[in-house]
Formats: C-alpha cells, structure tokens, sequence
C-alpha cells in the first residue's frame, strides 16, 4: 500500500504530522493530547455518536466531534475551553439520566468503597442493581470524574428493565447501559459474530440479539469481546463479579488448543479471577471464560488416595507414594500415558519416566488418537490473511480456534477465495464462494479438486482426522503443495511429537495397550485417558487433576498443578515455543507433575518388578440390542472442550449448551420420520457398541446422517467412523443404557 | 405453611414482604426481627420487623435483595406460601422519654426504622427522621415516615431528592445548628452505622445500631454474627439486635464478614450454574416511574 500523504496540524499548540484521513482524535493521542470520549474504542469504526470528544477548530463552526472528524492540513484544534467542558458536562448529565448516578455523584464515594469492599450489598443501594459489578474498574466512572461533573441537573429515572442472565458467562443489565455501541460494533467489526445491535424494543433502544433470542441461539461466540469493550458494567462477567479489581496480572499461554493464544491472568490473592486477551490477541470462549472455573479447588483432586476395600481414600503424599513403589512393583510391563495437554519440561519427564526409570517401551499419549497423523504445519495466520484461496474442512471454529475465524475472515476481506468441505453446517458456510456437503467420510473425494490454486491454504480440524476420510485426506493434502494449517486440539500435540511420546522399540500405542492379548500389566497416567472403565492391570496411577471418569478406578491418584500453577513451555500448532507462566500456586497439596515425577523417580528407579498374580480378563465390552429402528450414518468425534483429557464442562457448566456432548444431532426430517423431538432420550447402536443419548435437532445436520460429539475421557472412537447406526426407541434407550453399564461394571 | 400477603418490589433491589403470622404479630415489639425460609432446604434468613398489624395478623418486613439467600426471596409471588417464619426474635427496642430521638435509615432501614420511631412518637419524644438513599428512585416510604415523625429530611448522595449527601451529613448540620438529642438511632448499611459511630464518639451522642445486616442464619449457633461490643463478645442475634453503637468493634465486624465473602461467591456461584437464578425477573419500576 502507498504511503498516504501527511498533513500537519495544531492541537492544543502542539504540532502533529498524520496521515491524510486520520481523525482528530486519532491526531490528538498521536501528539500526545487525551481528549475525553465514550463511543470511541480502539479497532473499530468511529460513531459519533456520543459527543463527548467535541472540540473546536479554528474556522470551523461548531463543535465537530474528534472521532469523526478527518484531520486536515494546517488545522488549528483546541480541546479544552470553557464551553468545551460546559458542552461535555451537559452531555454527560443527559447520560445519566438513565444511568445510576448514586454512586457517581456521592461524596463518600472512596470512604463507602473502602468500608465495604466491592460486594453485592454495596452494588444493589448504590445503583439499584446487584448485578453491576461496582468494582471500582469503571471507565464511565473515571469520565464523570474527569469531567468534575457534580450536579446532576435533570430529573433522573430508572428504567426498571429485566436483567439478562440468560447467557452462560455474562449478566447484561441494560440498566445501566449507555448505548454507546461499543459492544455491537466490537461484535461485528472484530469478531465478525454480528450477534448482538442495538435494536428497538418497546420505547427503549437496547442492546439485543435479534428477537431478543437468547444468546446460545445466535452466532455468538462467547469470545467475552463486548464484555471487554464495555465501559459501564451493563455487561459483566458473571464469575469474578464482586471480587474487585485484580491485583496482579501475569502473561501466560493458553493451554486448551495448540494455538498458543497469549493470554493475560489477573489475580486477585492466590484466586485467578479471570483470563483475558493479550494486546493483540483474540480468544475463543475456552480461553476467555474457562480458565476461572477450571482453576476452582471445588472442582478438583486436592489430595492424594489410595484404594481401600474398593474404594478411594484421601491420604498423606508418604503413604501414597509408598503404595505406588509397591503396586508397579509387581507389574512387569507398565505403560506411560502423557496428555497432549502437557508442558514440555512435564512430557520430557514423563518419557524419563518411562524409559530411564521404569524400562518399559510403552509410552503414549492421546495426541495420535484424537489429533491424527498431522504434518508440519506449513502455513501462518499471516498466510491465511493473505491467501488467494482458502480451503477448510470439518473446520467449526465458533468456540474453537477462532483466531483462524478472524483471520479467514481478514483473507477474505483481502480477496481470498473460501472453500468449504463440510458435511455438516458451520459459521463460515455463509461466506464461501465453494460449499461442498459431502456425507461424513466422503471428505476426501470432496476436496480433491479444490487444492491446486496458486497461495492456497487448507485449514483442517480433528473431526476429520479421528474419521477414516482423515488419512486419505492427508495424503492429498500434502501431495497439492498447498500451504496447511491443522488445527491441534491439543494444547502441546506438537511438544508430544518433538520430544517423542510415542512407543519405543517392542512398545505398545495406547490404542492396543488393553487388548486381550497385551502384555501391559500397570500403567502410570498423567492426565486423563479416553477410557471408561477399568482396565485390566495389576496397578494404576493416575496423576490427575480432577477425579472423573476414569480416574475412578484407578489404585492411586496424586493430585497435581494445572498450567496456571505451573511454569514451563508449549510448541504451539506453529512449532513455536511458547511461555507459560504460573499466576498463582497450586492448592496445598497439589504438586506439579514435574515434581511429581522426581518423588516417582527417587522411589521407582531400579525397583526390582516381577509380574503378581495374572488379571482377570474382561469380555469383550461389545453390547447387543434388539434392533427395531432406523439406520443413519454415524459421525462421532471427541468433544474439543478438554483439558489434560478431562470433560471441560464438568468443570465449567457453562459451556454444557454450547458442547452438547452426548448429544446427537440429526435433521429435523430425520426426526419426524424417526418419530424423535428435540430432548428425546434414544438409543444408538454402531458395530462396536450402545450409547444412550439425547435428541438435538439441527438443521446444519444433512438427512440421513448423525452427528455425535463424545464427552472426552469416554472411549468412543474404536471402530469405524463414519458408520452407520441403528437408532432405536425410546424405551430401548433405557435398556440399552442399563446393558451398557452392566458391561462396564 | 404461612401465607405471603404479599411480596413486591418498592424500589429496584428493595423488596416488601408481608407474612401472615398471628403468632408473631401479636407479640412483636419495635426493634425485633424474625427468622424465616423460604424453602424447605432454604438457609435460615433474618429480617427486621418494618411493620405489623395485631388485628389482621400480619407482619412486614423490607429487605434488600444482595446475596444468594435475599435472591431466590425477592422471587416469592404473592399469595404462595414459606415452610417457616419464628420469631419475635431479638430484644426490643427500649423506649422511654429522652426529648429529642433522631433515626437515620438506609436502604432496608427506612423500614425497620418505621416502627421505632412510631414507638417514640407515641411515648411523646420529638422524632427527626433523616431517610437516605443513594438516588431518588431508591426513596421509598417517606410519606409514612412524614406522616409519624415531627420532622423528615430525605438525603441523596447525588442530590436528585432532598439534600446532597448522606444521613450523617445531615446530623452533622442539625448538631452544628444547636440540637441536642437524647438518643440516635442508625440503621442500614454497616457504613452509616460505623459512620454514625464516629459521630457519636466526636460528638458524645447516645447511638443505638441494629446489626441485623451481619446475621447468617439468626440463632446464636453459626457464630456468623459475632461482634465484639464494649469489649465483650457478643451475638448480634440473641444479644442484640440493638447495640451501643459507639461500643461496637467496627473493625473487627467487617473484617469477620469478609472472612465470609469466598463462601457466598461460591454459594452465588452454585446458584447460578444451577440456572436458579438464570431466568430473567423483571426489576421492576421505582415508584416515580408511574
Ligand atoms: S461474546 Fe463475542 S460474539 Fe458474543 S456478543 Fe459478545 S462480542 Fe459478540
Ligand atoms: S452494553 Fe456497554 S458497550 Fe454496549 S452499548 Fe451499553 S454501555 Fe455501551
Ligand atoms: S483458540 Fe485455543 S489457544 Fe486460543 S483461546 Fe481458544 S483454546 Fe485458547
Ligand atoms: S467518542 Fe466521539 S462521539 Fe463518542
Ligand atoms: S446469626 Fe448465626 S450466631 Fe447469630
């Protein structure tokens, strides 16, 4: 792009060069001058809408607004006079008639914050509303200040509207909101969601969705950018309201997906309150609202157990070290699992773990099974912004990964060409050139053709490579020459692969370490695997995080840190190396695993193993039902909601409606000859097995096909996938889940 | 079973209540409080008595909706019905002819302030209220209290109704102007009472505070209301609620109640991904709304 052209101007006596187009405001921060504003934000298109920011320009009549106004050669600007403050101070005092004004206007304001800290008691008699956060971080407060507005000259009213909690993570209280438009524009301009506006209901402007539907029922991505940008608290996050203004912040990484998103931790005591972008980043609604919860000692193993009579019993770290030196003691071939969710430093001990310690080959990680065979990744998001055309496939991007929306979305506005594979509805249908709607696994025979355009880039994600269609694909993929982009799930499926977690020389993957014929006969986990049951070993340690699923059953569980506790590095999907930071330390008897894996190699190194008495062997877990239904075609694939393996909705509810996870989603059509309606229970049978599951409607979902995301931790992707699967009544669907569990048991 | 009379919102957050409750309404005296659920696994919730009425065996209550308890209160419908309501609770106030009774009210003590000021009345004190509340659209029940008191002054700390300020500006200026009461009383938020305390102590002033705003469930069992007054531990449940206020360890109350703050962020925490609390109620018009 050529340089436009520099005018200079005056700003309250200081000289300022810009470019021809630059607005006043933008000019004034240039030189160094602050002029107030509301409806002004950083990164997206001014709206003038607020008039506070008005300034006078000599031989101008008038009071244009700075954000508005393009900046001119020669031009003298002054931002600060009398009427300038007179003008903005009865603006602001318009302002607030519909905003609470208790709180802004009180001259015991400091003492009343000070006495009561910020609290809910304080917020409902000061404002009117429990629901402002009231937390001492409010810009609108800050502008009142500024401004030395005191008086409030109109009568002022309340508006008594419904606060809306009907979204998983954010209040809004239009209340007290001032309609500066900050929140719509973000949405749409940064985020591309487009879900929120400000629209007319009644006599009110508000901002709403359209219909005023609940949020999980639009394109919202939960990404937390509205909350970010709002400068009152009609928008607030739910989780760290009342908790006041951290006091620290620590720069960290985001360990739910391999992106590597750089985040920000703010704290407040030894309490993560909330997880927010770095300058210049975006997240999804993992690393925006998960981190908190995910944190919360309610949610996790806070202490060291050992089974006794069956059952799992808190102890001290002595004893149950102690039992886990005598429990691997008596298997001859134990395995190693390390998450895809691990820290370099922490996968690196786990392979000396392994190799150095317990002389065992096995040693494995789920990044194989539910991130694929991926290549180096050979594009950036740069390349994606820049691409002449763009090919995704199986790409939902709408809680996951969506910094590579963002950047399709900037690719397109930069000419890009959008191709989509995809048998089944995504955000970004709407704005392809190509839609393909292949039925689940004909991917590969889809995409074939579309790879051979100058500056392509394919973008592909983990539903196709845990599908048999993945492998073909890949072969194409890295045949066309094209620049690609897998998007790992994992947060360190790259660390796994550079540091080698994968079976050594005789090993064992974990896809055959429990067949009937496996040698392996112990296991040590750090982190969760995909099983839902016991399998047959002599000894298992799980050093876990939070005791689901199949932590349940295992002989000792070590409770350990998780990333914002910890400090070591991640090898993003790009193969950077990323920091990680601790904010805060883990629980009292939380230990990270590397420290973890010192006390095991202290106890474990030479320990003399010979084999104990032989396991019993399960049947085959396979569970027949009386058939009596229909046949689709199944989709299965592992939900990306995950952290070191664990169900991330267990720990945060909040993102249950946006996962639905065992929950199958089918047609409309589908279901009414099926005789099924949205929240029904059925059954579904495939060769390998029988889930009881409920009904979600959807018409993203082609007729004659099912989609079904498994909760991560339980097994779900033996067998072939896509296949096809028997659906079956509503009454089987209690007996189908009777019989599965009496497998399990 | 005893049946909501009713239950509405006066001003946004600031709920009335009123409980058919012979039992109660017979005995209560000014200045006590009852105890009530509003379910049957609902935690035990103590409210000042703003109001009751012997004959039709009624008592009322005004509470500010705050914590996870006043929340699922503020969503009781008129005409239902709560498992428990006990009470009188509480020692009453002491009224006695003093000459002048000053009572400063915030948020829910405008409520609990109307029967005691009522009491002094009729025991032929002169009675000055000074009601404050942050906004005017957060002003309710001066026309009752204008219609008991010899003089009422309304106080918002943005002026939009009577004078800019708080209650105690307010004494502070009538003190500055020569008078010399007998006995003041604040009750509200523990900032105008220890604010009120400070007063009293540069001013020598006879200052009773209701510390039913620091209660957890109300029966000298959880311990969640222990204060320190005089230098004696006591329980604001069954040795007050009313106390000295200028003997109370202000300090130490407000330190004990953020020691509970991490529970009932967690208690709202519960509430909230429960969906309990998700629907959206309607916040209702203040009173000059029309
Ligand atoms: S959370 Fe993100 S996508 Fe949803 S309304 Fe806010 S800015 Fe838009
Ligand atoms: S919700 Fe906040 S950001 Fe949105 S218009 Fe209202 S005040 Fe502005
Ligand atoms: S896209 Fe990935 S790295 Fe970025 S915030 Fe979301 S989960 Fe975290
Ligand atoms: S900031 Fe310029 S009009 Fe709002
Ligand atoms: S409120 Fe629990 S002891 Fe008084």
């Amino acid at each position: 792009m050529a340089a436009e052209p520099l005018v200079t101007l005056t700003i309250d006596g200081r000289e300022v060069a810009v470019a021809a187009g630059t607005t006043l405001l933008a000019a004034a921060d240039q030189a160094g001058v602050d002029i107030p504003r509301l409806c002004a934000y950083p990164g997206i298109q001014p709206m003038g809408g607020c008039r506070l920011c008005v300034v006078q320009v000599e031989g101008l009549r008038g009071y244009p607004a700075a954000c508005t106004q393009p900046a001119a050669q020669g031009m003298v600007v002054h931002t600060e006079s009398d009427e300038l403050l007179r003008l903005r101070r009865s603006t602001m005092a318009l302002l607030l008639t519909k905003h609470p004004t208790g709180c802004l206007l009180c001259l015991h304001n400091t003492d009343c914050l000070e006495h009561h800290g910020c609290a809910a008691r304080r917020s409902g008699t000061v404002t009117g509303c429990r629901f402002c956060p009231n937390d001492g971080q409010c810009e609108f407060q800050g502008l009142v200040n500024r401004l030395g507005l005191t008086d409030m000259p109109y009568p002022v009213e309340h508006r008594g509207l419904p606060v809306d909690r009907r979204s998983p993570f954010v209040d809004n209280d239009a209340n007290l909101c001032v309609l500066c438009g900050r929140c719509t524009r973000v949405c749409a301009e940064v985020r591309g969601a487009e879900a929120i506006g400000l629209l007319a209901r009644g006599e009110d402007t508000l901002v709403l969705t359209a219909g005023d539907v609940p949020r999980t029922e639009t394109s919202c991505q939960f990404c937390g950018s509205c909350v970010d940008a709002c400068p009152t608290g009609a928008l607030s996050e739910r989780v760290n309201k009342w908790i006041g203004p951290a006091e620290r912040s620590t720069p960290s990484t985001c360990a739910f997906c391999g992106l590597g998103c750089q985040i920000e931790l703010d704290t407040v005591g030894d309490q993560v309150i909330r997880s927010r972008p770095a300058p210049d980043s975006a997240l999804c609604v993992k690393g925006r609202f998960a981190v908190v919860e995910t944190l919360l000692p309610e949610n996790r193993a806070v202490a060291p157990m050992v089974r006794r009579d069956g059952r799992l019993v808190e102890t001290d770290w002595e004893t149950a070290l102690a039992r886990v030196a005598e429990g691997l003691a008596g298997c001859a071939q134990p395995a190693v699992f390390a998450s895809r969710d691990l820290l370099d430093e922490e996968l690196m001990a786990a392979r000396s773990l392994a190799l150095d310690v317990l002389h065992t080959p096995h040693l494995d990680s789920d990044a194989r099974l539910l991130d694929g065979d991926f290549p180096a990744t050979s594009a950036t998001l740069a390349d994606l912004r820049a691409a002449g055309r763009i090919v995704c496939v199986r790409c939902d991007l709408r809680f996951a990964h969506t910094p590579v929306f963002l950047a399709i979305l900037a690719g397109l506005a930069n000419g890009a060409e959008l191709c989509c594979v995809e048998p089944f509805g995504t955000d970004l249908l709407p704005h392809a050139t190509v839609v393909r709607r292949p039925l689940p696994g004909g991917e590969a025979a889809a995409v074939a053709d579309l790879l051979d355009a100058p500056d392509t880039v394919v973008v592909w994600g983990s539903a196709l490579m845990q599908s048999d269609a993945g492998a073909a694909c890949l072969e194409l993929f890295a045949a066309s020459g094209a620049a690609l982009l897998p998007l790992l799930d994992g947060a360190n499926s790259r660390g796994v692969q550079e540091i080698g977690i994968e079976p050594a020389d005789g090993g064992r993957g974990l896809d055959t370490w429990f067949e009937a014929d496996s040698e392996v006969d112990g296991l040590v986990s750090l982190g969760h695997l995909p099983l839902g049951h016991r399998p047959p070993l002599r000894f298992w340690l799980a050093v876990a995080t939070s005791l689901d699923d199949a932590t349940a059953y295992a002989d000792v569980v070590l409770p350990a840190a998780v990333f914002a506790e910890t400090s070591g590095h991640l090898t993003d999907l790009f193969g950077e190396t990323r920091q990680v930071t601790a904010a805060i330390a883990p629980p009292e008897d939380c230990r990270s695993i590397v420290d973890i894996a010192g006390e095991l190699t202290v106890r474990l190194l030479d320990l003399p193993r010979t084999a104990g008495a032989p396991v019993p062997r399960r049947r085959s877990l396979r569970v027949r039902c009386r058939l009596m239904g229909e046949t689709l075609l199944l989709s299965r694939e592992i939900s990306h909601f995950a952290y070191l393996g664990n169900a991330l909705t267990r720990r945060v509810p909040g993102l249950a409606p946006l996962a639905l996870e065992d929950v199958v989603r089918i047609h409309p059509d589908d279901a009414a000859r099926l005789g099924l309606a949205e929240g029904d229970e059925v059954g579904i049978e495939t060769e390998t097995g029988a889930v009881a599951v409920t009904v979600a409607l959807s018409q993203a979902i082609p007729d004659g096909t099912a989609r079904l995301v498994l909760r991560p931790g339980e097994e779900g992707l033996h067998g072939p996938n896509p296949c096809p699967a028997v659906f079956v009544s509503e009454h089987e669907a209690a007996r189908v889940a009777a019989t599965t569990a009496a497998a399990r048991a | 079973m005893y049946e909501i009379v009713e239950r509405r919102q006066l001003v946004p957050d600031h709920h009335v209540l009123t409980i058919h409750a012979p039992h109660v309404a017979n005995k209560v005296q000014p200045g006590q409080f009852v105890i009530l659920r509003s379910d049957e696994e609902g935690e035990r919730i103590p409210l000042s008595v703003a109001d009751f009425d012997r004959e039709a065996g009624t008592v009322t209550s005004v509470f500010l909706e705050a914590g996870a308890a006043t929340m699922k209160l503020a969503r009781l419908e008129t005409g239902g019905t709560i498992p428990t309501y006990m009470g009188p609770l509480g020692k009453a106030s002491e009224v006695e002819p003093c000459g002048t009774v000053v009572l400063m009210g915030g948020c829910y003590g405008i409520g609990a302030l109307y029967p005691i000021a009522r009491a002094h009345r009729a025991a032929g004190n002169r009675v000055i209220s000074i009601l404050e509340a942050h906004t005017q659209w957060l002003l309710y029940w001066t026309e009752r209290h204008q219609a008991i008191a010899d003089e009422v002054y309304v106080m918002t700390s943005d002026g939009t109704a009577g004078e800019r300020g708080l209650s105690f500006d307010k004494l502070t200026a009538l003190l500055d102007g020569g008078l010399a009461p007998g006995l003041v009383y604040a009750i509200g938020c523990t900032f105008l009472m220890s604010s009120a305390a400070k007063l009293a102590e540069e001013r020598d002033l006879n200052l009773k505070v209701a510390l039913n705003t620091v209660m957890v469930d109300g029966t000298g069992m959880c311990g969640g209301c222990r204060c320190s007054a005089g230098g004696e531990p006591k329980f604001a449940c069954v040795d007050g609620p009313e106390f000295d206020g200028r003997a109370v360890d202000w300090e130490g109350l407000m330190a004990r109640r953020r020691a509970y703050r991490p529970q009932e962020l967690a208690t709202m925490r519960r509430l909230d991904s429960s969906g309990k609390l998700a629907s959206s109620k309607p916040a209702g018009k203040g009173p000059h709304h029309g």
